[in-house]
């Protein structure tokens, strides 16, 4: 298979997932008791408005019209207007984005290097204390939900120390820095959440390659850990531990709404579940959107990383 | 000598760890227990609110609105444990199922379904709750579904591998050619034969259960009140934290300690077995 076509094939898998979280998102709203009229008119309703609106939103026509439809405006950027606030999805969408796009770039860049590179050393030690430390920390780490180590820090740093804000309330005008300052209880909240299973998970994708033949064979010949472990091991780990980051992303995913609740950060998954909440669905489809094609684009991106670090398929052979 | 053989197993005994053992142990005791070793019924207004550690009858203070907090966690526990569990169950009917049908079917069967299964896999599993929710509406049983269904794509993955494994064993050509139906094959050779990896992967799914359930509660999309769920009570309680209050911290320590018992005995288990296929999936 030529590195075209698996690119290609790749593209063609995220395209799918889309459609489907699409489909998903749409035969939920089918399933609700009345329908999107009813909905949105609510208390107002008499059989005229409700006719009148369902004809102004082509509710009248068969289903897979009314998704292509939808699917059709969606491409275009245009994705209906809220229920509960009437205002444009991708205005509102625009408004939030940027925030939850500072939280989620923040941490991946912070926790994403931390834990390959310990996830490394403690490959390369295995067995030694660091090792068996950074092991039972994210055996630790991993068993606890995001909300317990976000209310445990916001208990340290904001109520008892009263070092960091606790909640992510903060006019435009602020300084940089206390901008900053509002970022560091949610943002250490995720690397926690993150660093864990990437860590373990680097390690013993890592561990797996050193117990491999040509590993034991620089072994023999005298090659020296460290130059092993970065000459031998890591060229060949580019692929499983870009894997491990796509995998990663989705803890992140998942960490980000958990993490906007708590602290009220006005980011994107805070909108999500606030208009979840209230069943607003056009807001929901929209941001189901939005994640779920940055998850795609960037599991993408991390099996083209995967690609270029494997010289069998970077050849084209 | 290779340098995989060197790594040191962190939980390398033989006995079963017993602190796990006795955690969990308690916990399903309590579970079972609540209403009778409870001190407050789980909705009584028993004092002020966010009242303060061991002050009069409430040993663990009280909640935002004014109940005992103690009573609040030994009643979560069964929320908390039944829905998991529930939950876990239905991903197991859902997944063994499906899998073994892949499984036997082959072909383009098995190859839609896996390319399906793979699509949902990779997709971040809050993500998908949160459109189930906003579909179908929150309640317990709209959450075990969700929640079941979400696992059932882990244990389609296992049951699918256990199964194309175990289907072609002479045991189950000698029972085809006794003429035994597709479904006798499935649940009554490959399934008695196929449960310990089945098993562990229960066990190994169980502490993830728990966390989304929790955490789709604490969003407040999950268990609704008066009820008593640890993850809906650390949320209801979190405004006790700008005054100090542990109210909010103390229902989510409940939840780390099941599933850091969970966790362990689990980890415990597959050093023990060193059962490939599980423990390829949890990492």
């Amino acid at each position: 298979m030529t590195i075209l076509k698996l690119i290609l094939r790749r593209l063609v898998f995220g395209i799918g997932t889309l459609i489907f979280v699409t489909l998903l998102v749409f035969v939920g709203t089918e399933l609700l008791p009345g329908d999107v009229a009813e909905i949105a008119l609510g208390q107002d309703a008499t059989p005229e408005t409700l006719e009148a609106m369902r004809n102004e939103l082509g509710l009248n026509q068969p289903a897979y019209i009314r998704y292509f439809s939808w699917l059709g405006h969606a491409v275009q950027g245009d994705l209906g207007e809220s229920f509960a606030s009437g205002r444009k999805v991708s205005t509102l969408l625009a408004t939030r984005l940027p925030a939850t796009f500072v939280l989620g770039g923040l941490t991946a860049l912070i926790a994403l290097p931390l834990a390959v590179g310990l996830g490394l050393y403690s490959a390369a030690r295995a067995g030694a204390l660091p090792d068996r430390i950074i092991t039972n920390l994210s055996l630790v780490t991993a068993s606890g939900p995001e909300f317990m180590f976000a209310t445990l820090l916001i208990l340290l740093f904001s109520v008892t120390l009263g070092w960091l804000p606790g909640t992510s309330y903060v006019s435009s005008q602020a300084s940089f820095v206390d901008q900053l300052r509002v970022m560091v209880l949610p943002v250490t909240t995720l690397v926690i959440a993150v660093f864990a299973p990437t860590a373990r998970m680097t390690r013993s994708s890592v561990l797996n390659l050193m117990g491999s033949p040509f590993v034991e064979m620089a072994l023999l010949k005298g090659v020296p850990r460290w130059r092993i472990l970065l000459r031998h091991a890591l060229p060949n780990a580019i692929g499983p531990i870009s894997n491990v980051i796509g995998i990663s992303l989705g803890y992140l995913v998942s960490g980000v709404v958990v993490v906007e609740v708590v602290f009220s950060y006005p980011g994107m998954a805070k909108l999500m579940v606030d208009s979840v909440a209230v069943r607003d669905l056009p807001l929901v489809q929209g941001c189901a959107l939005i994640f779920a094609s940055a998850y795609v684009g960037l599991n993408l991106l991390t099996d083209l990383i995967a690609i270029a670090g494997n010289p069998r398929l970077r050849s084209g052979g | 000598m290779t340098m995989a053989n060197t790594s040191i197993s962190v939980n390398a005994r033989n006995t079963i760890p017993k602190i796990p053992i006795i955690i969990l142990g308690i916990w399903l005791l309590i579970a079972i227990f609540a209403p009778w070793i409870a001190p407050w019924p789980q909705s009584e207004m028993v004092g002020t609110p966010f009242g303060p550690l061991a002050t009069g009858d409430t040993l663990l203070g009280t909640d935002y609105f004014g109940r005992d907090l103690l009573s609040r966690v030994l009643y979560g526990s069964r929320t908390t444990l039944s829905l998991a569990l529930s939950a876990n169950v239905i991903a197991s009917v859902i997944g063994i199922t499906v899998g073994f049908l892949a499984a036997y079917c082959r072909g383009w069967i098995d190859e839609i379904i896996s390319r399906i299964m793979d699509g949902l896999f990779s997709f971040p599993t809050m993500m998908f709750a949160l459109i189930c929710v906003s579909a179908f509406g929150s309640s317990n049983i709209i959450l075990i579904l969700t929640v079941g269904f979400i696992e059932s794509i882990r244990v389609f993955r296992v049951a699918r591998a256990v199964a194309m494994d175990n289907l072609a064993r002479d045991y189950v050509d000698l029972a085809r050619l006794r003429g035994e139906s597709t479904a006798w094959i499935l649940f009554r050779e490959v399934l008695p034969n196929a449960y310990p990896p089945l098993l562990t992967d229960f066990g190994v799914r169980f502490s993830g259960t728990v966390m989304l359930l929790s955490a789709i509660s604490f969003l407040g999309l999950g268990v609704q009140p008066p009820l008593a769920d640890w993850g809906m009570m650390t949320r209801e309680n979190l405004a006790g934290l700008r005054t100090g209050s542990l109210a909010p911290l103390i229902p989510a320590l409940a939840i780390f300690s099941v599933t850091f018992a969970t966790n362990q005995l689990v980890d415990w288990f597959l050093k023990r077995t060193q059962h490939d296929i599980s423990s390829e999936l949890i990492g």
